[in-house]
C-alpha cells in the first residue's frame, strides 16, 4: 500500500502542497483539480523527481526514497507533456526505456510487441515517430509505463491529445489494468474518470479537500461528477462551494 | 542492449558530432599538408644508412653519400658536434626563474629543488648519450614542433572540446528531448548519469583517437622519419624557448621519438578525459548542454588567467597543473616545464592530480544530483 503521510512541498516561499495524507490501494485514483491546483507536484513527489518538504511518501511502510530502484522498478509513469525520441521508432523506444526499467532484451521485445498491439500502433512499430500524431506518441507513452507491468501507474494528463475515440478505449484499458493495481490518473476533464475511478481526489488551496467514491461525490444533489466539479470551483478554479 | 551502448547510439547520431569531426579531420589534413620539408625527408632517408648516433662511425657512412646539396648540408651540420650536454648545469635556468618571477620562501626553495633535480636528469641524457643524436639535425626543432605542437595539438584542442561537449550533450540529451522525467522515474532513474558518463568517456576518448590517428597518419605519410623514430628527443639539436631563455631539450626520462610520441599520446588522452569529468560535474547541475559548455569555456578561462594575477606564487604553480595550462604547455611535457611549473614531471602530477580532483567533484555533484529536485 502507498501512504502519503503529512506531505508538504514548498518551493521557496511558495506552498504548493500542504499537509496531504492520502492512502492508494489497488484501483483508479482520479486526481481532479484545476491547473495549478498541485496534481503534477503531488505526481512528482510519487515518482521521486521531486521530494517532500515535510512528511513522508511510504510504500508497504518503507520510505520511497530509500526503497530507490526497487519502488522506481514497481512503478510506471507517463509524464504530462510526454517527451520521446524524434528519430526512433515505437520498439528502438520501448527497448531503450525497457533497459532503464531492467528488463531483458528478449523480454522487452516481447512486451513491446504485446503492448504496441493494444495501444494499435503495431503497423508503425518501425517507423520514426517524427512523423507521428500527438494521439500516436501518446499512445507509445502509455506503452513505455506500461512495460514493466507497474504495481503503481502513474498517469499525468494521460488523455492529451487522444481523439474521443482513442479516450473511451484508453479508459477501458485503465478500468481492466486497475484490478491488480494502483493507478493514479491526474486529470482535468471530468469525464475521463467519471466511469473508472473508484475515488476522486480534489485539492483546496494546497491542501487535500477530498478523496472520496464518485457516487459519495455526487450524493443526491448532483447528476454527475461535471456539476460537482463545476459547483466546487468557479471559472478561474477557485473553490467556490463544497458539495 | 546495455543502457550504455544505447547512450553510445544516442552520441553518435548527433548529426552535429559528425559534422565536428569531419571538419576538424579536413582542418588537420589540410595543416599538416603544409608541414613539408624536403631537406627533413633527405635526413629521414639518410638516417637509414647513418643511424642516429653521432661519431666517428656516423660521419664515415654519411661520408658515403654522393655530393649534393643537401648531402653537403648534413654532413657539415653533423660532423664535429660537441655535446651541449656535458658539463651542462640547470642551476643558472633555476635562477633566471626566481629573478623574473620574483619568488621567495617555499617556492623559491621548490623552484631551485627542481632544478637541482634536473641537473641529475640531464647528467643522466648526456651519460646516455641521448645529446649525441641526431633526430633531424638542425631542421630538429622545426620538425619537433611540427609533430609535437601542431599536429598533436590540433586533435587535442579539438579532442577536449568534443569530449565535453559530447558529455555535456549526452547528460543534457533527456532534457533537449524532454523525457528527464519519464527517465529518471525509471528503475535506473538518476543513476542513468553513471551510464552516461561512461558513454561520454568511451565516445570523448574515440573521437580523440580517431582525430589523432588520422592527422598523425597523415602527417607520418607525408613526412617518413626514416631511422629517426630510434633518436631521442634530448638530442643536442633539440632545444626549447619559453619566457626564461633558450636551452637544451631535456626529458626527466630517456625518450626517443617513438616512445615520447606515445608518451605524449597518453598524457593527451588523461587530458582529455579531464575535460570529460569536467563536462559531467557542470552537466549534473546545468541541464542546458549550451549553457554548460559555456561555463566550462569561463572557467577555463579564468584557470588560464588566474596565476598571472595571483599575488602568492604556491596557488598560481597549483593552479599550471590544472587541464587548461597542461594541453598550453603540451610541447615542454615530459621536461622541466619552465618557470610556469615548480615540481617535476608536472604532466604526469597534473594528470593524476586533476583526474582525482576532478572525480572528487563528479561523486560530490552526483550525490547533489541525486537529491535534487527536478522541478520542470
Amino acid at each position: 500500500m502507498l501512504i502519503v503521510d503529512n506531505v508538504t512541498k514548498k518551493f521557496g516561499n511558495f506552498t504548493a502542497l500542504e499537509d496531504i495524507s492520502l492512502e492508494f490501494q489497488n484501483g483508479v485514483y482520479g486526481l481532479l483539480a484545476p491547473n495549478g491546483a498541485g496534481k503534477t507536484t503531488l505526481i512528482k513527489m510519487l515518482t521521486t523527481l521531486i521530494f517532500p518538504t515535510k512528511g513522508q511518501i511510504l510504500y508497504d511502510g518503507v520510505e520511497i526514497t530509500q526503497l530507490d530502484e526497487a519502488y522506481r522498478d514497481m512503478l510506471g509513469y507517463l509524464p504530462q507533456d510526454f517527451g520521446y525520441y524524434r528519430n526512433y521508432s515505437p520498439m528502438q523506444f520501448l527497448s531503450y526505456i525497457a533497459a532503464l526499467k531492467g528488463i531483458d532484451g528478449n523480454t522487452a521485445k516481447q512486451k513491446a510487441l504485446q503492448l504496441l498491439e493494444i495501444v494499435a500502433l503495431t503497423d508503425v512499430k518501425d517507423k520514426k515517430m517524427r512523423k507521428f500524431s500527438g494521439g500516436m506518441i501518446q499512445r507509445v507513452g502509455i506503452a513505455q509505463a506500461m512495460l514493466n507491468d507497474p504495481k503503481i501507474l502513474i498517469l499525468d494528463e494521460p488523455t492529451a491529445g487522444l481523439d474521443p475515440k482513442e479516450r473511451v478505449r484508453f479508459r477501458n484499458l485503465i478500468a481492466d489494468l486497475a484490478e491488480d493495481r494502483t493507478v493514479i490518473f491526474s486529470t482535468h476533464i471530468v469525464s475521463d474518470i467519471e466511469s473508472i475511478a473508484h475515488r476522486v481526489i480534489m485539492f483546496k488551496d494546497h491542501k487535500l479537500l477530498c478523496c472520496d467514491s464518485p457516487d459519495a461525490l455526487r450524493g443526491d444533489r448532483f447528476n454527475n461528477l461535471e456539476e460537482v466539479f463545476m459547483h466546487i470551483y468557479d471559472e478561474d478554479g477557485v473553490i467556490v462551494e463544497l458539495p | 542492449m546495455s543502457i550504455v551502448k544505447h547512450e553510445l547510439r544516442k552520441i553518435l547520431l548527433f548529426p552535429a558530432l559528425i559534422g565536428f569531426v569531419v571538419l576538424a579531420l579536413v582542418l588537420n589534413i589540410a595543416v599538416v599538408t603544409t608541414m613539408r620539408s624536403s631537406y627533413a625527408d633527405f635526413i629521414a632517408e639518410a638516417s637509414l644508412t647513418t643511424g642516429v648516433h653521432l661519431g666517428a662511425e656516423f660521419n664515415e657512412r654519411a661520408a658515403q653519400f654522393e655530393p649534393g646539396l643537401y648531402a653537403d648540408i648534413f654532413r657539415a651540420q653533423t660532423a664535429d658536434i660537441a655535446d651541449v650536454l656535458y658539463g651542462y648545469t640547470t642551476g643558472y635556468i633555476a635562477d633566471m626563474a626566481v629573478e623574473q618571477l620574483g619568488l621567495g620562501g617555499l617556492s623559491e626553495w621548490l623552484m631551485r629543488w627542481k632544478y637541482e633535480q634536473f641537473q641529475h636528469a640531464a647528467r643522466s641524457r648526456q651519460q646516455a648519450g641521448d645529446s649525441m643524436t641526431l633526430y633531424f639535425a638542425e631542421m630538429t626543432f622545426m620538425r619537433h614542433q611540427a609533430i609535437f605542437n601542431y599536429t598533436m595539438g590540433l586533435p587535442v584542442f579539438q579532442g577536449i572540446t568534443l569530449a565535453a561537449l559530447i558529455m555535456l550533450f549526452s547528460l543534457g540529451y533527456e532534457n533537449a528531448a524532454k523525457t528527464e522525467h519519464m527517465v529518471y522515474a525509471t528503475k535506473t532513474g538518476r543513476k542513468i548519469s553513471k551510464h552516461k558518463l561512461l558513454a561520454g568517456v568511451i565516445a570523448g576518448l574515440s573521437v580523440y583517437a580517431l582525430l589523432a590517428a588520422v592527422t598523425l597518419t597523415v602527417y607520418f605519410a607525408l613526412n617518413p622519419m626514416g631511422g629517426t623514430w630510434g633518436s631521442s628527443v634530448s638530442s643536442g639539436f633539440n632545444f626549447v624557448i619559453d619566457g626564461i631563455t633558450a636551452r637544451p631539450f631535456i626529458t626527466w626520462h630517456s625518450f626517443n621519438v617513438a616512445q615520447y610520441l606515445i608518451a605524449s599520446l597518453v598524457v593527451s588522452l588523461g587530458v582529455v578525459l579531464c575535460f570529460t569529468l569536467m563536462a559531467y560535474s557542470v552537466g549534473l547541475w546545468v541541464r542546458n548542454s549550451y549553457i554548460g559548455f559555456l561555463l566550462i569555456v569561463v572557467q577555463n578561462g579564468v584557470l588560464f588567467l588566474l596565476p598571472f594575477y595571483l599575488p602568492i606564487m604556491i596557488p598560481g604553480f597549483t593552479i599550471t597543473q590544472s587541464p587548461i595550462w597542461l594541453v598550453l604547455m603540451r610541447t615542454m611535457w615530459f621536461t622541466d616545464g619552465g618557470s610556469n611549473v615548480i615540481l617535476p614531471h608536472f604532466e604526469t602530477v597534473g594528470v593524476v592530480g586533476s583526474l582525482a580532483v576532478l572525480t572528487a567533484i563528479g561523486l560530490f555533484s552526483a550525490a547533489r544530483f541525486k537529491r535534487r529536485n527536478l522541478v520542470s
